[in-house]
Order: C-alpha cells, then sequence, then structure tokens
C-alpha cells in the first residue's frame, strides 16, 4: 500500500471518529434495516467479473481495463469510502445504500443503473462481494448500525426557497458552489478528493449530474450524510434543524434546470435590432434549445474525458442579419494562461447540396464546413474545415462575435448578415440549415480535437405562416361541401 | 386473335377441325419468330455496334421492364390457367356436373386467346433485348444456348397441346374424355418446363454460378441450378396459379356486373368464387415460396439480402405489407357477403366480429415497418430509431405469427361459407365440431406460443421456429378438412345457395384481388430484379450503360402502375372478345345452359346498365393508392460507384483522394508499404516518403525523385530494403502516367505536405492513348509472352513477333499453338522453347482474351468469352424447328383430312 | 342493436384512436399512427359492409340525412359538420410545426461487395470470423479470445454500446442515431460477422449514402485496431449480449435433419 494512501485512511478514519461523536446526538437516526438475501461469495464473484471489473478491477482497486478511460475514475473499493449514503458522515454504508446505488448508477458517471439488467436478487450477491475488497476489514469490525431517518419532504414553497437562498448565503455554500450554484466558487479550484484526484463542485444548475438523484430526499440526505471521501462534508453541525436542511435542499433543487434537448434550434424574427447585450430581455425572451454534447472519440487523439455535457443555444433574426447566443456552464475563465482557451465552435455546411451533408466531425473532402469559432483568448476565428486534419482560416466576412464570462457561465453571441454572397451558407426564413456545435474546457485541458462536441442539428429562422395553410383547409372543405350538394341532388330526386 | 377465339362447339366436332385450329397457332407463332429474327438480325446489322443502344432517348431499362413485366403476366396468366382448368375438368368428370366442364372450358377460352398476345410480347422484349443490351443479350445466349432451343422447341410444343386441349373440347368427350385430360396434363407439364426453362436465365443474372472468374462457363448444369432458379421455379408456379385464378375471377366479375339475365349473373357468380377460391388456396403457401427464395438469396449473397430486406428496398415491403393485407381482408369480405346468398349462413356471422378484430390486428402487426419513419423529435422520444413496443411487431417472428393466424383466419371462414347451408347428420357431429375447434385452436396457440417464445431465443434458432408455425397451421387445415368431409357426407341442406345473389361490391372485391395481385406481382418482381442494382449478372457483368442507377420508390411504384394499367387494358380486349363470341353464339343458337338458379327468389339486386367506366375508375383509383403509398416512403436513387476520371482540371485534393485509392485498390501498394499505423514494412513507410524525397538523391527534387521510385524503382533503392518492387506502369499495376502522379499528390498530403504536382495535358493523352488496356494485353504481361514475343513494338524477340499473327493464322489456330507450343515452329526459330506447360496453366478466360487480343490486332473478330458469334447459326436453327413444326403440322392436317373424306363418305 | 351500427362503429374509430394516441408510451410516430387508423378505418368500413342488414343500418342514419328525412337540426349538423371535419384534417396537415425535416435512414445498409482493410481488398461475401473458425472445437481457447475482446471492448466501445450491451453508454444520447443497442434482437443477431467486421472497420464514414454516413459517430476502427482485435470484440459483443451471429451452415445443417 502506498503511503500516500494510507495517510488518506488515517485521516478518513480520525474524520470518521469526530464525525460519529459530534453528530449523533443531533441526528434521528433508526436501526439499519437487515439484508434480505443472504450471501453467494462465488455468485457474487462470477456477476462481479463478468459486469464490474471491466472498470473497477478484478481486485476491487478501481484500475479495470477501462478505468483510465472514463472520468470521473471507477471508484476503488478497498478504502470503503462511498459517498452515496443514509448513514451518519464518514461511517460506511448500508447494504440497502450499496444496493442503491448498483440499483440506479451515479448520474453524471459512466456508471449505469443496473437494475435494467442485472436481477434483483443478484444486485445483493454484488452488495455482499463488493464488501470483500474492503481491505482494512470496516465492513466486519464496523458496519453501520444506525442509518439517519429521512422524512417526508415539506413542499416546495417561496418562502421555503427563500429561506434555503438565505442559508446558501449564510452558511457559505457559494465559496464553493458560486453565488449562482454553478460550480465557480472563490474556493472551487484545485480541489482533490481522498485518493488524490482533482474534484470540482457540482454545479446545482445541472441536477441531471447530481451523483446522488436529484430528488429534494436526495439533496437533503446529501447535506446532512456528506459524501465520504470529497470536500463535500456534512451539514449536520453547521445546519442543525432538519427544516433548515430542507429547506436549503429547496433552495438548490429550485436552482436545477431540465435539459430541453431539441432537433431544431428556432430562431424568432424580430422587428429591431438584435441586442448586443447577451442579458438583454429580448434574449431572454427568445425560445431555447440544448444540445447534448459527447467527447470527441471518434478521431485521433480521442477524448475520454469531457467536461461538458450540454450548450444552450438561442436564435434571433431580423430582415437584415442573424444571431446566435450560445450559453454554457463553465467553472473556470480560462483565457489561456497556463492552460488552453475555452472556446466554443458552431459549424454549419458551406453550401447546403443535394440532401448530404459533411461528416458532423469538421466536414470531409468533399463536403465543406463553415466554422465560426470563438475562444475566449482570442475571440472569433473563422475557418473552412474538409475534414479535422484541413482546417483553412478564412476571412470573417462580416461574421461578429460578442462574449462574455459571467458568474461561472459563458454567453456569446454569433451574428452574421442574412444576405451573403454565393458559396457562403444560405439562411433563409423556412430553409432548414444543419448545425453542429463544439466546446473546448482549457481548464480540462481541452483544444484541438480534445472536446465536447455535438452531431447535425438544425438551425431554422422561423417564417411567417405561409397563406397556403389557410387556403388549403377552406379549399377542402369547399370542396366537399360541393360534393354533398350533389349527394344531395342526386339522392332527393330519385325517391328511395 | 379473332380466329383463335372461335369456340370449338361453332363447327361440328372433328379432328380436322380441331387441328386446323391448331395449326393456325403453330403458323401464327412461326410467323412472329421468323418476323423477330428477321428485324432483331436486320436492325443489329444495320446499326453501328455498340455495348448499349438507346430507344429514341427513353430509357432502356425501363422500356425492358415494361415489356418483360406485361410479358411475364400474360405468361403467368396462360400458365396459371390450364392448371385450374384441368383441376376443374377433372371435378367435372367426377362429379359428373355439366357445370364444371364448362367452366373449364370458360377459363380455357381465355387462355387460348390470351396466347397470342403472350408471344407478342414475347417477341418485343427478344427484340428490345437485342437492340437494346447487345452484348449482354449475346452473352447470355451465348452461354445458355442449349437451353434456347429447347425453349423454342417447347414453345410450338405448348403452342400446339393447348390449342389442341381447346380446339378438341367438343371432339373428345365422352369416352374420350380421359384424353382430353391426358392433353390438359400435358398442356401444364409442357407450360412448367416453359417456365423453368426461362427461369434459368433470369435466376442466373441474379445469382449466377459455373462461371469461372473471367466469366466463361465452366458447368453448364451448375449455371442452371443456380441458387435461386428452384426457388423461383416454385414460386412463380404457385403464382400463376394464384394470379391466373385471380384474373379468371375478375373475368367473371365484370360479366355479372354487365350481365343482363339472372342465370348468367348465376354463372358468372359461381366462376367468380372458383376462381377466387383458386387464387387463394395458390395464395396461401405462396409466402412460405418467397421465404426460401429469400432465404437462398441471403445465402448467395448477404449484400444481396440485405439491400433486399434491409437495405434501399426494405422500404417496398411496407407496400407488400400493404397489399398482402389487403389481400386477405377483401377474400375475407368476399366470402363473407357471399354467405349472405346461402340460406343458414346466417347462423355463423357471429364469428365475423372475432375474426374481423384478428384479421385487422393481424394486418396491424404485419404493416409495423421494421424501420420506423420518424421525425427527429418523435425519434428522441422513442429513444432511438425504434420503438421499445412496436420495434416487438416489426421483426420476422411477428410477422410470421401475425401471417400465419390471417391465414388461419380466412382458412376457417372458407370453411364456414362451406358448411353455410347444411346440417351435419352424422352420429359424431358434436364430437366433430369439437375436435375441429380443438385443432384449429391448438394451431392458433402454437403459432401464438412459439411467436412469443422466438423473442427469447437467438436468432438462429428462432429462424426454425416459423417451420414449426406453418407446419401447425398446414396440418391443423389438413385435419380440419379430413374431418370436414365426412362430417358433411349426407348433410342436410338448409337451402341452394342463391347463385347470382350478391352485391355489386363483392365483385369490386374480386376485381380488388385482381388489380392487387396483378400490381403485387409487378412490385416483387421489381424487388426481385432491383436488387441487382447496377449489375446485369450479380457480381459479375456489370451493367455500365447510363440506366444503370436504381431509381427512386416513388417513381418505381407509378411504373408499377402503368404496368398494371397497361395489363388490365390488354386483359380487357380478350374479355371484350370473349364475351363478343358469347354474344355471337348466344344470338345463333339461343339461351342454352341451364345453370341452377334461384329463378323465383326475391332480387334486390337490380340489373344496371353496363358498368364498365366504374371499374375502370375503381382499377385507377387503386393503383393510385399503391403508387401514393409508394411516394410517401423515403426516397433514393442509387448510382453505382463512380468512375473517378483525371484531368488537367483535376484539385489537388481529389487528385490525391485518386491516388489514395489507387494505392489502396489497383496499385497493390500496400501490400508491402504502409499508410498507417499498422501496416506492411517490407517496403518504406509511405507516410515519410514525401518528406524525405527531397534528400534521397541529391540534385534531385522531391517530385521528380518520387516519379522515378514509382516508375523505375530499381534505379534509387532505399537503403535496407530489398530490389522487389515493380514499376507501376507495368502489369500488375498498369497504371498511366496520371495515375502514378496522382499517387504522388496523395503521398505528399499524406507526408503533411502541399500537393505540388501538376497533371499537364501529355499525361491525359498518353493515357488515352493507352486506353483501356485490353485483358488480353493485360494477360500476356502477366504471364510472360512479351518476354520472348514482340507485339506493337514492346518485347522480345526470342519467339516471333505475333502482332500480325491473325493475318496468317486463324483463332483456332492461335489457341491450339498456346496449348501445344511443338504443334509446330514457326521458320526461322528455334523448336522446342516456349515451355510446354505455358498455355496451359493460364486460365481458360484469359487464354480465350489473349486470342482476342492478337486477332484483333489483324481486325479479325473473335469472342473473348470464347463463344461463336451469337446470332450466326441461330438463323438456321431457327428455320429448321419452324419447318420441322410446320411440316409435322401439315402431315397430321393432310392425315385428319383424309379421314374426315372416308368417314364421310362412309 | 342494429339501428345504431354507424354510432357503434364511430365510437369505435374514436376508442381505437385514443387507445392509440394516449395508451402507447413512448408515443408512437405520426406515420404509425396514420397506418394504423387507416388500416382501423378500412377495418370497420369493411366489416360494416360484409353483411347486406348491417351495411343497409350502417347507410341509414347517412341516407336520412341526405334524403331529407332527419330532423333538420340534425341535418344541418351532419352538412356543416362533414365539411368542417374536412378541412381541419387539411388544416392539420398544413399547420406549420416546424419539425426538423425527416431524414430517412437505412438501419441495416447493404455492405458493398468488397471493402479495404489496411489496403488488402476484403471480399464480405467470404468472408467469415477467422477466430470463430479456428477454435470451433476449442471452447477454452475461444473464451480465452473472448476475454481478450472483452477488454477491447471496455476500453474502445463501451462508451457509447454501454456498460451492458444496450446501447446506452455514458455518451449515447449525445449522438443521433443513438448506437446500436446489441441485446435488441434486431441488431447483430440478424447479421453475420462479416457485417459487424464491415461496421466496425469502415465505420460511419463507411456507409453508404442511404445510411447517411455524415451522422454516424462510429469510428474508422482500422485505424486504432487489428483486425485480430476487432474480431476479438465482435466474439465479446455476440457473447457479452448473449446472441449468437447469423449463419447460414448452422441453418442448412437445422433443415437436413
Amino acid at each position: 500500500m502506498k503511503s500516500t494512501d494510507f495517510l488518506g485512511m488515517i485521516c478518513a478514519l480520525a474524520f470518521c471518529a469526530s464525525a460519529l461523536a459530534a453528530d449523533a446526538p443531533k441526528l434521528k437516526t433508526e436501526p439499519v434495516k437487515p439484508t434480505p438475501v443472504a450471501a453467494d461469495l462465488d455468485a457474487g464473484k462470477k456477476l462481479y467479473q463478468r459486469w464490474c471489473a471491466q472498470c473497477h478491477g478484478n481486485e476491487g482497486k478501481g484500475d479495470g481495463p477501462a478505468a483510465d478511460f472514463v472520468y470521473p475514475r471507477p471508484r476503488d473499493f478497498t478504502l470503503a469510502i462511498f459517498k452515496v449514503r443514509t448513514t451518519p458522515s464518514g461511517q460506511l454504508p448500508t447494504d440497502h445504500d450499496l444496493f442503491h446505488i448498483i440499483s440506479e448508477g451515479l448520474p453524471g458517471t459512466s456508471m449505469p443503473a443496473w437494475k435494467k439488467f442485472i436481477p434483483e436478487n443478484e444486485r445483493w450477491q454484488l452488495v455482499h462481494y463488493v464488501k470483500t475488497f474492503d481491505s482494512l476489514g470496516l465492513f466486519k469490525e464496523e458496519p453501520a448500525k444506525e442509518q439517519v431517518v429521512i422524512d417526508a419532504a415539506p413542499k416546495m414553497t417561496p418562502e421555503l426557497i427563500a429561506k434555503g437562498k438565505e442559508l446558501y448565503q449564510q452558511k457559505k455554500c457559494w465559496q464553493c458552489h458560486g453565488p449562482t450554484g454553478r460550480g465557480d466558487g472563490p474556493s472551487s479550484a484545485g480541489m482533490k478528493d481522498e485518493w488524490g484526484f482533482p474534484i470540482r463542485p457540482v454545479n446545482f444548475t445541472k441536477s441531471w449530474r447530481f451523483r446522488g438523484g436529484d430528488r429534494i430526499e436526495d439533496i437533503y440526505r446529501t447535506f446532512t450524510t456528506g459524501f465520504n471521501g470529497t470536500p463535500m462534508p456534512s451539514f449536520v453541525d453547521a445546519i442543525p434543524a432538519a427544516e433548515d436542511r430542507w429547506a436549503l435542499a429547496a433552495f438548490v433543487k429550485s436552482l436545477a434546470r431540465p435539459q430541453k434537448n431539441a432537433q431544431v434550434l428556432k430562431a424568432g424574427n424580430i422587428a429591431g435590432e438584435i441586442p448586443a447585450d447577451p442579458y438583454a430581455k429580448e434574449w431572454e425572451a427568445a425560445e431555447f434549445a440544448d444540445f447534448p454534447l459527447a467527447g470527441q472519440i471518434i478521431l485521433e487523439p480521442r477524448w475520454f474525458k469531457p467536461v461538458h455535457d450540454v450548450i444552450t443555444a438561442r436564435a434571433l433574426y431580423n430582415d437584415k442579419e442573424i444571431a446566435i447566443l450560445l450559453e454554457w456552464d463553465d467553472g473556470t475563465n480560462n483565457t489561456g494562461i497556463g492552460k488552453p482557451a475555452d472556446e466554443v465552435a458552431l459549424q454549419m455546411p458551406v453550401q447546403a447540396s443535394d440532401g448530404v451533408k459533411p461528416y458532423f466531425i469538421l466536414g470531409d473532402d468533399k463536403h465543406a464546413v463553415d466554422v465560426w469559432r470563438w475562444s475566449a483568448k482570442d475571440g472569433l476565428q473563422r475557418y473552412t474545415a474538409e475534414g479535422a486534419s484541413k482546417q483553412t482560416p478564412r476571412e470573417a466576412g462580416g461574421v461578429v462575435a460578442q462574449g462574455g464570462y459571467k458568474e461561472g457561465q459563458y454567453r456569446v453571441i454569433l451574428r452574421r448578415p442574412l444576405r451573403v454572397g454565393a458559396g457562403e451558407t444560405a439562411i433563409e426564413p423556412g430553409r432548414f440549415v444543419p448545425i453542429a456545435f463544439q466546446l473546448r474546457d482549457g481548464d480540462n485541458g481541452e483544444e484541438g480535437l480534445k472536446m465536447s462536441l455535438s452531431t447535425w442539428y438544425y438551425l431554422l429562422p422561423q417564417p411567417a405562416t405561409p397563406l397556403t395553410v389557410v387556403l388549403w383547409p377552406l379549399g377542402i372543405g369547399f370542396l366537399t361541401l360541393g360534393g354533398e350538394f350533389w349527394l344531395l341532388r342526386r339522392m332527393r330526386r330519385r325517391p328511395s | 386473335m379473332a380466329t383463335a377465339s372461335a369456340t370449338p362447339s361453332a363447327a361440328a366436332p372433328s379432328a380436322f377441325a380441331a387441328l386446323k385450329g391448331t395449326y393456325k397457332g403453330v403458323l401464327k407463332i412461326s410467323l412472329m419468330l421468323a418476323a423477330t429474327y428477321l428485324v432483331a438480325q436486320g436492325l443489329s446489322s444495320y446499326l453501328p455496334a455498340a455495348d448499349y443502344r438507346s430507344l429514341f432517348g427513353f430509357p432502356n431499362r425501363i422500356a425492358v421492364w415494361v415489356i418483360a413485366e406485361l410479358h411475364l403476366m400474360f405468361a403467368a396468366f396462360v400458365l396459371g390457367v390450364p392448371i385450374f382448368a384441368v383441376i376443374t375438368e377433372f371435378v367435372g368428370v367426377t362429379t359428373k356436373e355439366k357445370r364444371y366442364d364448362d367452366l373449364a372450358r370458360e377459363f380455357t377460352k381465355l387462355l387460348a386467346m390470351a396466347y397470342t398476345l403472350t408471344a407478342v410480347l414475347g417477341c418485343i422484349l427478344l427484340v428490345l433485348l437485342i437492340v437494346l443490351y447487345p452484348k449482354l443479350t449475346g452473352y447470355m445466349s451465348g452461354m445458355f444456348k442449349p437451353t434456347w432451343l429447347l425453349y423454342i422447341v417447347l414453345i410450338f410444343g405448348e403452342v400446339i397441346i393447348a390449342y389442341l386441349y381447346w380446339y378438341s373440347w367438343d371432339l373428345l368427350q365422352g369416352s374420350r374424355k380421359k384424353w382430353h385430360l391426358l392433353l390438359g396434363v400435358l398442356v401444364n407439364v409442357w407450360g412448367t418446363a416453359l417456365l423453368f426453362v426461362a427461369d434459368i436465365w433470369v435466376t442466373f443474372m441474379m445469382s449466377p454460378a459455373g462461371i469461372d472468374d473471367a466469366g466463361n462457363l465452366t458447368s453448364l448444369w451448375a449455371a442452371i441450378n443456380n441458387p435461386t432458379w428452384m426457388p423461383i421455379n416454385i414460386h412463380r408456379l404457385l403464382a400463376n396459379v394464384a394470379f391466373g385464378g385471380s384474373i379468371a375471377a375478375a373475368y367473371a366479375a365484370v360479366r355479372f356486373l354487365n350481365a343482363k339475365t339472372d342465370e348468367e349473373r348465376a354463372r358468372f357468380d359461381w366462376m367468380g368464387y372458383i376462381g377466387s377460391f383458386i387464387a387463394i388456396g395458390a395464395f396461401i403457401p405462396l409466402p412460405f415460396a418467397g421465404y426460401w427464395l429469400g432465404r437462398e438469396i441471403y445465402q448467395f449473397s448477404q449484400q444481396m439480402g440485405v439491400s433486399m430486406m434491409g437495405g434501399s428496398f426494405a422500404w417496398l415491403w411496407i407496400l407488400q405489407a400493404m397489399l398482402i393485407g389487403g389481400l386477405f381482408l377483401a377474400s375475407n369480405f368476399y366470402l363473407w357477403l357471399g354467405m349472405g346468398r346461402i340460406p343458414g349462413a346466417e347462423r355463423y356471422v357471429k364469428f365475423q366480429v372475432p375474426m374481423m378484430i384478428l384479421l385487422t390486428i393481424g394486418f396491424i402487426v404485419w404493416a409495423t415497418p421494421r424501420s420506423i419513419m420518424a421525425s427527429g423529435a418523435e425519434m428522441s422520444a422513442m429513444g432511438g430509431s425504434h420503438h421499445p413496443f412496436l420495434g416487438l411487431f416489426g421483426v420476422m417472428a411477428a410477422k410470421n405469427t401475425a401471417v400465419n393466424l390471417m391465414i388461419l383466419t380466412t382458412f376457417f371462414s372458407f370453411m364456414l361459407y362451406r358448411r353455410g347451408n347444411r346440417i351435419p347428420t352424422v352420429s359424431w357431429a358434436a364430437m366433430g365440431k369439437i375436435v375441429q375447434a380443438l385443432v384449429i385452436a391448438a394451431a392458433a396457440g402454437v403459432v401464438l406460443g412459439y411467436g412469443i417464445y422466438s423473442y427469447y431465443v437467438p436468432s438462429n434458432i428462432r429462424i426454425g421456429f416459423s417451420i414449426y408455425q406453418v407446419g401447425a397451421v398446414l396440418s391443423a387445415m389438413a385435419i380440419f378438412v379430413a374431418i370436414d368431409i365426412p362430417l358433411l357426407r349426407g348433410a342436410k341442406e338448409i337451402g341452394a345457395i342463391r347463385w347470382g345473389q350478391i352485391p355489386a361490391r363483392a365483385q369490386y372485391a374480386l376485381f380488388f384481388l385482381a388489380i392487387s395481385f396483378t400490381w403485387l406481382m409487378g412490385l416483387m418482381g421489381y424487388i426481385r430484379s432491383g436488387i441487382r442494382q447496377y449489375w446485369h449478372i450479380y457480381g459479375r457483368v456489370m451493367d455500365e450503360s447510363a440506366n444503370a442507377y436504381t431509381m427512386m420508390h416513388g417513381h418505381a411504384t407509378i411504373i408499377v402502375s402503368i404496368i398494371t394499367v397497361i395489363f388490365f387494358l390488354l386483359v380487357s380486349v380478350v374479355f371484350w372478345m370473349a364475351s363478343r363470341n358469347d354474344e355471337k353464339k348466344k344470338k345463333k343458337k339461343g339461351p342454352g345452359s341451364t345453370f341452377p338458379h334461384a329463378e323465383n327468389s326475391e332480387c334486390h339486386f337490380r340489373p344496371r346498365k353496363t358498368r364498365t367506366w366504374p371499374l375502370f375508375l375503381f382499377l385507377l383509383a387503386t393503383v393510385s393508392i399503391y403508387s401514393y403509398v409508394g411516394q410517401l416512403v423515403p426516397q433514393f436513387e442509387e448510382y453505382p460507384p463512380e468512375k473517378k476520371v483525371i484531368t488537367v482540371s483535376t484539385p489537388p485534393a481529389e487528385l490525391a483522394a485518386i491516388g489514395e485509392e489507387l494505392v489502396r485498390v489497383k496499385g497493390g501498394c500496400l501490400i508491402c508499404h504502409k499508410v498507417t499505423e499498422t501496416g506492411n514494412v517490407r517496403g518504406p513507410d509511405l507516410r515519410k516518403a514525401a518528406g524525405q524525397a527531397a534528400t534521397r538523391k541529391p540534385g534531385m527534387d522531391a517530385e521528380a525523385y518520387l516519379l522515378e521510385s514509382i516508375t523505375q524503382p530499381d534505379v534509387f533503392l532505399v537503403p535496407g530494403y530489398p530490389k522487389m518492387m515493380p514499376s507501376a506502369l507495368k502489369p500488375p499495376a498498369n497504371m498511366n502516367l496520371a495515375e502514378v502522379k496522382s499517387i504522388i499528390a496523395y503521398l505528399q498530403t499524406l507526408g503533411g505536405a502541399e500537393v505540388t504536382v501538376k497533371i499537364v495535358a501529355e499525361d491525359i493523352k498518353a493515357a488515352k492513348a493507352s486506353g483501356p488496356v485490353h485483358k488480353g494485353k493485360e494477360a500476356m504481361g502477366i504471364y510472360g509472352c512479351v518476354g520472348c514475343h514482340k507485339i506493337e513494338g514492346e518485347g522480345g524477340e526470342v519467339g516471333p513477333e505475333l502482332t500480325k499473327v491473325g493475318a496468317g493464322r486463324t483463332a483456332e489456330e492461335v489457341m491450339k499453338k498456346i496449348l501445344d507450343p511443338a504443334a509446330w515452329t514457326t521458320p526461322n526459330f528455334q523448336a522446342g522453347i516456349m515451355p510446354a506447360n505455358l498455355g496451359k496453366s493460364i486460365p481458360e478466360g484469359e487464354r480465350h482474351e489473349i486470342v482476342a487480343y492478337l486477332m484483333g490486332l489483324s481486325g479479325i473478330h473473335y469472342s473473348p468469352t470464347g463463344a461463336e458469334s451469337p446470332w450466326s447459326h441461330e438463323g438456321v436453327r431457327l428455320g429448321l424447328v419452324i419447318l420441322i413444326f410446320n411440316l409435322g403440322m401439315l402431315a397430321a392436317l393432310a392425315i385428319a383430312a383424309r379421314r374426315e373424306k372416308q368417314r364421310k363418305a362412309a | 342493436m342494429r339501428r345504431h351500427t354507424l354510432y357503434i362503429a364511430i365510437m369505435l374509430w374514436l376508442a381505437i384512436l385514443a387507445g392509440l394516441k394516449f395508451g402507447v408510451r413512448p408515443p408512437m410516430p405520426a406515420s404509425v399512427l396514420m397506418i394504423y387508423m387507416t388500416l382501423s378505418t378500412i377495418a370497420i368500413i369493411l366489416f360494416a359492409a360484409a353483411d347486406e342488414a348491417r351495411f343497409q343500418a350502417f347507410l341509414a342514419p347517412l341516407r336520412a340525412v341526405f334524403e331529407g328525412r332527419a330532423p333538420k337540426a340534425v341535418q344541418l349538423l351532419v352538412l356543416a359538420g362533414i365539411p368542417l371535419l374536412a378541412g381541419w384534417g387539411a388544416w392539420l396537415r398544413t399547420a406549420p410545426s416546424w419539425d426538423a425535416p425527416f431524414e430517412p435512414r437505412v438501419v441495416h445498409p447493404e455492405p458493398p461487395s468488397t471493402f479495404n482493410f489496411h489496403g488488402k481488398r476484403i471480399d464480405t461475401a467470404s468472408l467469415k470470423n477467422p477466430l470463430r473458425a479456428a477454435h470451433e472445437k476449442d471452447p477454452a481457447q475461444l473464451e480465452k479470445l473472448t476475454a481478450e475482446g472483452k477488454t477491447i471492448y471496455y476500453q474502445n466501445c463501451f462508451f457509447c454500446h454501454g456498460d451492458a450491451l444496450a446501447g446506452d453508454g455514458h455518451f449515447a444520447n449525445a449522438f443521433s442515431p443513438i448506437p446500436a443497442n446489441f441485446r435488441d434482437v434486431g441488431t447483430i443477431s440478424m447479421l453475420q460477422e462479416s457485417f459487424v467486421f464491415w461496421r466496425v472497420s469502415t465505420g460511419g464514414p463507411g456507409l453508404p449514402r442511404a445510411a447517411t454516413p455524415w451522422l454516424s459517430a462510429m469510428p474508422v476502427w482500422q485505424n486504432f485496431l487489428t483486425e485480430d482485435e476487432i474480431w476479438k470484440a465482435i466474439l465479446y459483443i455476440y457473447a457479452g449480449s448473449g446472441s449468437t451471429p447469423r449463419t447460414w451452415d448452422e441453418e442448412t445443417k437445422h433443415e437436413k435433419h
């Protein structure tokens, strides 16, 4: 065992002990529920090697063949430190907790919800088997005896949320999680977990990444029990009253913004100028759409550990120009000092052709794409790409970018005149223009092909409703009426 | 045509008259074939030689398609109808009911007229093929010469027997009936043989066998008995019966709607019923034959199989599903309406509700597309292109289950219909009925059970299940009928069937069956032929004409609709003539037939005036709906792989792309070199080639060095590599300078450098001058002939120069010398130098190519397939066949005439 | 009962529509709903028309309206209602929805007859998994190769195709079309290994046009993996998803028994 591991372990133990001593009296607990299925370690081992060892390793050290390719890294079981628990901070999880994680998976990681694939009985065997990796014998010696009671959640009222917001300020949650909850607080940088890997505070707006789940009860549980092995402590000491923790949970829950995935980015028509300020009310009123992103794992160098998983876009156009507002959360603002600069890119086919689109990653040798790239360091650069290996810089040609970073979020407006010369992508009302997005997070060392990207979507400047929409129904209605009269005359003339 | 339609009863029955009628048919075919031959020969020699010719700008493929499909439909009709004509006649003999004999004759009458049209269409098709696709037709006819001759002989045989069958109807009655039945059986034997021979050519194009890599025939039998031959034979045999039955039923429907008397209405009502019965009966096993065919196609070529079921043609199966489901619905609808005219059948009306529910659910499952069309939003709601629930309906397991249940339901409808007016009187009636119900329920259970179970087993086991399902359904039907026959023996009859008392819409259902069958045949024919895509002969002979693309489904369905409409127009001409003859006959004889019908039953179907235009509108509406659905499925046009041409203005990127393809394929460079991390290391890494080129040879720039190292690889060897690379300008790569330059362009991009190489006009000119290398020339390079012989100024001088060998020697002699170098020795050359086994080691196809090349240098044509000119002796043979058959017929006529005279004299 | 035939038919039709529209989750695509409703409509009308008495009862209310025997209010309602319904139907079809244009995609495209693999010409028709063929008689060796394939799978494929091979890896939802679900009976178990080898080797860019190669996120694996590695991974995806490759030889044998 490496000495750092050992140190970490000592710390953890110390933490455990202190937490136990301090919290026990304040917390409402109940005895741990019994484990419903008896252990069959042979069966558990087989299942583990079949479904788990690829990431967690045959010895449970979190060093399986896939471990280097996932972010965050798979859990090392040998230290018996588990984040998502119903037991007080520092304690071991109950069997039911482990079962819950195996069944539901860990959102925001590559751990899937196994309940879809492994029968309940077998999942219990995995629980038993995973506990055998515990190198310190803690599961044997100090198994969890008490678990925290989680009462029924109160109703999410504005008052409760307001109270939670107050607590958020008061208890300095923002120091890590940022004033708007985007995980960009002043002390967010440089954090490490117990295993020595870098870790970032969670972004509260992306509730789909909450490891313990995003129900209000889950959030409450996290405040109450903390995430062992991470800088996230239990708040039982700091916020002893359960109703206060519920208020905070309600506030955090209220920050969450569900994803609104769409296939089409619809650009609304506005009468006057398109505002240059990304926070202007016209932009706030514009319809937004989320586009999920994934790591670029198709071309060398492949990138398995992306940070960004979504980009939000809005679009507006008037009779002169079209503008697209891109928003994405980033806990750090990298302008190219020390680390690569944060970047966003939007691509569209140079010319929309006969139903064939360019390859979704930077086009191909027959179908070029027009790339508008904005970087926090250099602002806008425009490229024509005919495949990843062939990107040619070109004049901005009327494309303008305005962007900035505020409260853990980038907002960049890209605009272009509506009417352009031949050889450029035609954007006009009613025409579906393929678009795709790419994002790079400098803090994560992303540059070049190390990035998050999307496949093709569409941009559509929404046209005014055409007249035919009214004419067709009218025409068909009258035609039917005519048919009726013909039938009427025929039927009434002839005595039945 | 008019002569053919003369009814046998018009003249007094005599052998002479029968033979005379038959001879007219033979004469007609003789004239048509001779005319076809003359036209084709004339056009071929008049038109300039070409691989393809065009038809005044009309797309070749569509022209051949339309005529071939029409020919096929008429052929299907004339081959299908005799099968059930004979069966009906046989039923008439056994039951001694005159109406069956009359019906068989009615069917045969349609046949006699349709023969002529079939032959006309066949001749047009032949001319089109010879004129539009001379090269392919030459190749095919050269290869299948023996079958071609057999085909002509069979045609004459078929025509003689079929016309004899028709014209001797009245003659061979009574005690001679058995001879007439024998004739009927022979018609079918001959017809089937004809079908099998024609299928040889079609299936060979689809799944070629028995030829070597160069396309030369190695085994005629293997080419005949190619993987899809038997499945297609069986499939077509069944389809022909179903098709013939449905057309006959449609004929009856039209006559019913036009009937003026109750008697006529009753007769045609009955004929429609029999026709539809035969059609549905043959239709039921058809999917299984189709399944067999599909399997053989998959087995022959997964690629073809996938393009049929999963790829571009998959969408057309939605239409096929719609048509088949429609056929099931329409036939049940017809049967149920028919039960309205059966006294007592109202007892079974209650079964219609569950049957309709079963049919509809079956149809819905059957019609659920495998690849669901969905918008992006719908797709993301479904979580992919497959719906988690509907996806279960899309797979073959569900389709098989659905279609088996639909078959079972339709069978049940038939059985209820059959039992309509009868009450079983046997003592075990109740027991029998219970057993029948159990059998049906058991079959349904097996079908459903296996259907559900198949979702839990791997595909190779699942496929076997369809056999159990089919087995259950077929045996249930057999057991049911086996019980039913004794059960209904001596049954009490509630009342006679009121033939003719059926609503007009039932006749429309029959008409719909015929339209749908025809359209279905057109569609499946298109799919079967279309999956060859841009191949004439799949995987062997490519269609290099401008028409080689696969059209959009929407267009294809419109053409199928047009074919269907033309077919019905032609058929209606046949029908019209048949009814006109009937009227003539009636005028002569007055109403004679006494078909049993309900004279005094209340008739709530008013006789109306002629209903032809509504039928025509109905036809147009139905085919339009089918075509419309064809427009709804995704539309692609698919083209054969592009041939890239290098020109002076080819942009560098494209040049490099062409170069890459050449490096990978034609050049075979990667056998030794590598362009990616993994690859061969016998030669230098090509990724570094461009970068190091400038430094390899002092005083030589990078481009020049690359050019030299590709065209003269031995001049400078990279240290550490042996001398082994052949020049790219020589075989096996055999490239031209432009191609070599494109490779340099590729190497430059590969090395990350800018493309500097430029194609100049000289490169192109040089490439053009050498032209496409003759395969024979290529072969002579590969097999080392040029090492000793000089040809066109190149090659060694150990052996004689061969450039002008064709002037002094015949092709046969050249071939002989290649195979046996010791045969003779050219003066002034040493004997025994040429290796004795060299020629034999060259594959046969390439030997022929070498001879063709050498003879071609002297302007003498030699077919590189080794076949003789396709039409040189055909005329003589054809003439002989025609002559023999005409003489034979004339002799028979003369004998018959003499006997006739003797009989009269006596 | 018989008097109400038309009303029963209309109610039934509405019930089917409601059932299909609201009873199926996730909702079925409009194209399928259209097929189902068309078939149901045809079935209902055919059923009504399949019996003379039933048909007359079905038509009677309509006749009454058209022949002027029904109460005036009913006549007006029906005569006005039909064109309104027709117009509404037309409006539903023409109303702009601005949904993404439907991009038809062939799910199982036909493989080319030959393709390039590291410069080697590979003939799809005769291609067989050499590892499976060589070790057919040696299950232990095959198991070992499959285990190696498992490692390759989890280092290269599971990001998209998922831990449990269900096409739901952690990157899966960012891609459209979503990655293939190997557990689905309609995917690899329907295909021969040669097809899978082609798809893996040439990836998205190797697809024919009808299969929208520009959308597929499948990498060109011959750039990353050797031939052996791809075959091993194929061994694993079949073993791991509990399916077997489609083979023709087996079926033929099966039938001859």
